[in-house]
């Protein structure tokens, strides 16, 4: 049992992080205080957000592209209107978002399901019509006006802590959502039916369908299920840089995509885990800031993913093509 | 009776592939079906295990008539069918496969293990046999798959089991563990259907046997001592197979392979062989016994880790499929559908993929003229029957596709062409067609590593066969001095 | 013997692409009637012109990619790539100013940059055929290493004035027409003589549809894939010399919206997103479509955004539609057998 923990993606990953953060800490010190370390999660929660949403779609063998965009349409939306009838309540709002997230979610769900199409093409489509169709409404006008009760994610911190200099720091209310909705994917996965028949699914569709498994429903609840994180997350973003900007989010959906890869998900479905998500977005995290304070030109951080992506799908693919090497096919009698 | 199904027609659009069948099953028997490919056996199964409705007809369980019903209401009436595939999560865990279904048909929304934890282990216990419930499935070997196959279905308190083809990926050992935990629970009063193309395999285990024939059911057998294996096959051809004598065309003073001390790990050791010049060199032995792993070895596929091997004298490199093939090799694999062709594409595409190099000049840019000549001189010589060059190979029968296959490695003219299993699942008509032409090619020197099943079929077209066991070559014999008795009693030991 | 049974009245090119041919007419009529005189006109034709080889390219490229049932995403960063290899290395050889550059140097560096841009599609052509990962993972680790490698180089900021003798490859006319028309006439030409006719094109499809079958039948997968992806790379290029022509300027986020139009140009043009299947013909007229469109919007005076949306709803309608086929077809037989 705990050979196969040593052995594991999960654990890899956290010795990485460990080691990683050592060396940032010996060149600069800064790194390992709580401060820096909150302040990190904090600007990794979005990401961290939307990687749980990505990490279902993928355990079911699907893909989605569009969650950014989804992000986007359902962040302006809600903003605007909560600014134009001056509804200040940062828990309408979260519902709202996550509201307004499924239903994009769900037009995806019902195109993939109802017309068999792989799901990177339905999700660019859906991609551009979301974020087209926001610029030609919205005219690319940004929003500065964000309702004072968002803040509630970003600046309240749970257990806060005094530094020297007397300001609070901790662990803000956005990021303890982030762990807790971690906990709450990890049970939904173990331990509901529809999360398992997700991974099922993931693992052999037409088994799935065999044994009985409602395909339909899950995959719809799938995508929507990303939509509503993607939702979700978008309030924390707005929340956190105290702005809308149509196009803040759209475009990064690779990012999030490679840190569940980092995570040990499987892009053709059935494997990953929310821990492994979750140390795969911290990792990403860390080498960022790491970047940063060993004041490594910005310009090198999206080689240094390009790099982390290929060599960790390279350690997956090595470790399959060897164990399909050394499987024993023949009991071949000894002398 | 537990179940009787009367008068069954089953039609796709214009096609009828059930009609008017009668079949029916006994509480603790195991009933055999037989036939070839698009017989209709498995129209029937799936009828029965309600993933296809049919056209017209009655089913009755229990004596009780049903109307046509999903998979999940068969499950609930103790009806499962165990697919060739299996239909297992290859991700998740052994005891996880077992209990899924019994949570959805529970129709909880929840998972909660703990609960059928000692229901599973008692059916383990009950068959005797060792499984680890947390390894996950694709660990375990595929005769442990199939296993766990079964107890998902005993599981599920099914009472009729549905076996299609579930021997076809285990070797002879495991399927004698297979057979004696299926005779295990039909003293428990499980019934078996069991669906199989090794007629041997229908005599060994089966009360009935079942034979259908283009749609129709030819009849039902009990398996007694005047049940033959001769009459089973005479029932599924409409007609009796006979097998020719072919005079041999082995050249003995030409050595034209010469294998020495060929070994892979985990797949075969210690191989020596030699192939004459025209000659055709069967290999027998049962599945895992190494013989398709030795093919794919001299093939370059899956190359040898030591051993020497000669063409002609001259020792050649078979690391490499480029290389086996440009030292004179060349192999039709068992697996037609997914390693022989690309179902997907054209005939030509498919009969001259091979000579492709050979048809092009600089660049690679194909002589076209010469190219469409190829697929026709080479489709034309096979008699291969086909409609029109540009379908997809998927549109041929079995034993067309199979001549293509040949047809395309024939092409290149090969020293030494490898046949694994090459006639399982094909037609009569196709097969002789298949030994014609490996007589002929023999007859122009081209040397054959035949590999089968068919004791008859070996008998009828090798010089000599070599028996594999256990990854070894125990025993080589000249074909002259062997009878089918003799033979089968060499790979028993 | 058997293959003279049929005969064919219409062309092949025609027959295949029936439906799409229909459309291309269907979309030019409707942009007509709703433009009227000036999407005719000489000058939106010549700019049509200019803009169809960026876009053709790049779809030629990404159409390469799908038929092994991939999608190389790192198609216009490569593009880029190329472009800034180039300005990069005629600014280093020529000592600061481009213009500066004399003809030897500048194509040294042209060969230079092809070099490198070859050798980002060798790279994914090795990790996807030797180590096995899904292309769309391996694409996506070259795009961002390449892509920042672009912003590294460029330092996000914009290179231009480039020396007259590389934009005339892309931004002269030869007889009146385009050279970036020429261009992507003759590389459509050759994309097509390359698939249809040589070994290397039959071995691509067949490996698009079956791997396995295709290494058993003695093709190296590997070579292939290499082969695959380094044909893409070149379409990238290609591309790339024409981008400069027409912007004299390099920058790391050029075209980058181009990536789902180059997608979307393969779907429509009946690629088959699973590998194995499409034509360069098909690619082709969808690429001239979506053109139409997105001239004939513009004139309009359309929003560019709403045109990014209307991407996005053609592939749905197409998808729909291409769902909704064999229903109908299923339907009718269906009605039939019950007669």
């Amino acid at each position: 049992m705990l050979l196969k923990f040593v052995k594991s993606r999960e654990f890899f990953l956290f010795m990485f992080i460990v080691v990683f953060s050592l060396a940032i800490t010996v060149v600069n010190p800064n790194f390992l205080t709580v401060e820096n370390f909150a302040d990190l999660l904090k600007s990794f929660t979005v990401l961290g957000i939307f990687s749980l949403g990505v990490l279902i779609v993928l355990l079911s063998g699907g893909f989605d592209l569009s969650f950014t965009a989804i992000a986007q349409v359902a962040q302006y939306v809600v903003v605007y209107f909560f600014v134009e009838y001056e509804v200040d309540n940062v828990f309408f709002a979260i519902i709202a978002t996550m509201v307004i997230g499924a239903l994009l979610g769900l037009v995806n769900g019902v195109i993939i399901y109802y017309y068999h199409i792989t799901a990177i093409i339905v999700t660019i489509a859906t991609n551009s019509i979301y974020i087209g169709f926001l610029y030609v409404i919205t005219e690319g006008e940004l929003l500065y006006d964000i309702p004072e009760s968002f803040s509630f994610l970003s600046d309240t911190k749970i257990f806060p802590m005094v530094n020297a200099s007397g300001a609070e720091v901790g662990i803000c209310v956005g990021t303890a959502f982030w762990f807790l909705l971690c906990i709450l994917v990890h049970l939904f996965i173990k331990h509901t039916v529809l999360g398992r028949s997700i991974v099922a699914i993931g693992g052999n569709q037409l088994s799935a369908s065999r044994v009985g498994f409602n395909i339909c429903r899950t995959t719809l609840f799938i995508y929507t299920f990303v939509g509503a994180m993607a939702g979700f997350a978008s309030l924390i973003q707005c929340a956190v840089f105290q702005s809308v900007v149509p196009n803040s989010m759209v475009g990064h959906e690779m990012e999030v995509i490679a840190a569940v890869v980092l995570g040990g998900a499987s892009v053709t479905g059935g494997r990953g885990t929310v821990l492994g998500t979750f140390l795969g977005v911290l990792l990403f995290a860390v080498l960022s800031n790491g970047l940063t304070l060993m004041k490594i030109s910005p310009f090198f951080y999206q080689i240094f993913t390009g790099i982390v992506i290929l060599l960790s799908v390279s350690v997956n693919a090595l470790q399959d093509l060897h164990r399909k090497h050394s499987q024993v096919r023949v009991q071949v009698k000894e002398d | 009776m537990l179940l009787k199904a009367s008068q069954i027609t089953k039609r796709y659009g214009g096609v009828t592939a059930l009609d008017h069948v009668d079949f029916d099953m006994e509480k603790g028997e195991i009933h055999g079906l037989a036939g070839v490919n698009g017989c209709g056996k498995s129209t029937l199964m799936k009828i029965i295990a309600g993933a296809e409705h049919q056209t017209s007809g009655k089913i009755y369980i229990d004596d009780e008539e049903k109307p046509p019903y999903s998979p999940a209401q068969a499950m609930k009436y103790g009806i499962g069918i165990i697919y060739q595939d299996l239909s297992l999560f290859p991700n998740l865990s052994v005891f996880e496969n077992i209990y899924l279904s019994r949570v959805l048909a529970s129709g909880s929304k929840t998972v909660r293990s703990a609960q059928y934890r000692a229901g599973v282990e008692e059916i383990i216990k009950e068959l005797g046999i060792e499984l680890d419930l947390d390894a996950t499935l694709d660990e375990l070997p595929i005769a442990k798959q199939q296993l766990v196959a079964i107890i998902r279905a005993l599981f599920n308190k099914t009472r009729l089991i549905i076996l299609d083809e579930p021997t076809t990926a285990l070797t002879t050992q495991e399927i004698e563990h297979l057979f004696g935990i299926l005779k295990t629970l039909k003293a428990k009063g499980v019934s078996f259907v069991f669906i199989t193309h090794k007629l041997t395999e229908l005599k060994e285990v089966c009360d009935r046997v079942t034979v259908f024939k283009d749609g129709h059911l030819i009849g039902t057998y009990k398996n007694d001592e005047t049940l033959t294996i001769g009459a089973i096959e005479k029932a599924m051809l409409g007609k009796e197979l006979t097998y020719k004598h072919y005079d041999s065309n082995s050249n003995p003073d030409k050595v034209l392979l010469e294998v020495s001390h060929l070994s892979k790990k985990n797949n075969f050791k210690d191989i020596s062989l030699t192939l004459h010049e025209g000659e055709v060199l069967g290999i027998a032995g049962q599945l895992g016994s190494g013989r398709t792993e030795l093919a794919k070895a001299l093939f370059g596929a899956e190359p040898a880790d030591s051993g020497t091997i000669k063409v002609d004298g001259k020792e050649v490199d078979c690391s490499s499929i480029h290389s086996s093939v440009e030292s004179g090799f060349a192999y039709v694999p068992e697996d037609r559908l997914a390693l022989g062709l690309v179902l997907a594409q054209s005939i030509r595409r498919n009969a001259t993929i091979c000579s492709l190099k050979r048809l092009s000049g600089l660049f690679g840019v194909l002589n076209l003229k010469l190219y469409k000549e190829l697929a026709l001189r080479l489709l034309d010589e096979l008699k291969v029957k086909y409609g029109l060059v540009s379908q997809p190979i998927s549109s041929l029968s079995g034993g067309n596709q199979q001549k293509v296959v040949i047809a395309k490695w024939l092409a290149i003219n090969p020293r030494i062409l490898i046949l694994d299993s090459p006639t399982v699942g094909i037609d009569v008509g196709a097969k002789s067609g298949i030994y014609d032409t490996v007589h002929e090619k023999a007859k122009e020197g081209m040397g054959f590593v035949f590999i089968s099943d068919e004791l008859p079929e070996l008998l009828s077209n090798c010089d000599r066969i070599a028996v594999m066991s256990h990854g070894r070559i125990t025993a080589v014999c000249n074909t002259s001095d062997l009878t089918e008795e003799k033979l089968q009693q060499i790979i028993a030991q | 013997m058997n293959e003279h049974v049929k005969r064919r009245s219409v062309p092949r090119i025609i027959s295949e692409n029936f439906v799409i041919l229909i459309l291309m007419v269907a979309v030019y009529l409707l942009m007509w009637a709703m433009d009227g005189h000036d999407f005719v006109a000489m000058n939106n034709l010549s700019s049509m012109a200019y803009q169809l080889p960026i876009l053709g390219l790049l779809s030629l490229g990404m159409m390469i990619a799908m038929l092994s049932g991939g999608i190389n995403l790192s198609i216009i960063a490569t593009a880029n790539f190329n472009g800034i290899m180039i300005a990069v290395l005629i600014k280093s050889m020529a000592g600061g100013s481009m213009l500066d550059a004399s003809g030897a140097v500048v194509l040294l560096c042209i060969i230079g940059a092809f070099i490198c841009s070859m050798l980002v599609g060798v790279i994914n052509g090795l990790f996807i055929s030797l180590l096995k990962i899904p292309d769309i993972l391996v694409t996506l680790g070259t795009m961002s290493i390449v892509g920042g490698v672009n912003v590294w180089l460029t330092e996000g900021y914009t290179i231009s004035d480039f020396p007259q003798s590389v934009l005339a490859l892309g931004n002269s006319t030869i007889l009146g027409i385009p050279s970036a028309l020429i261009i992507f006439v003759i590389g459509a030409a050759v994309a097509s003589f390359i698939l249809n006719r040589t070994s290397f094109g039959h071995e691509l499809y067949m490996m698009g549809s079956n791997q396995q079958a295709t290494r058993y039948s003695n093709v190296s997968l590997v070579k292939v894939t290499v082969q695959q992806y380094m044909l893409s790379s070149f379409f990238a290029v290609l591309c790339s010399l024409v981008m400069i022509g027409q912007l004299n300027s390099v920058k790391a986020d050029y075209a980058s919206s181009y990536l789902l139009v180059s997608i979307l140009a393969g779907f429509l043009g009946n690629v088959n997103p699973f590998g194995g299947f499409g034509k360069v013909a098909g690619t082709v007229i969808a690429v001239i479509i979506l053109q139409f469109i997105s001239s004939g919007l513009n004139l309009m005076g359309v929003d560019s955004f709403l045109i990014t949306a209307m991407w996005g709803l053609i592939i749905i309608v197409v998808v729909i539609v291409k769902g909704a086929v064999p229903k109908i077809k299923k339907a009718r037989l269906e009605r039939k057998n019950s007669n």
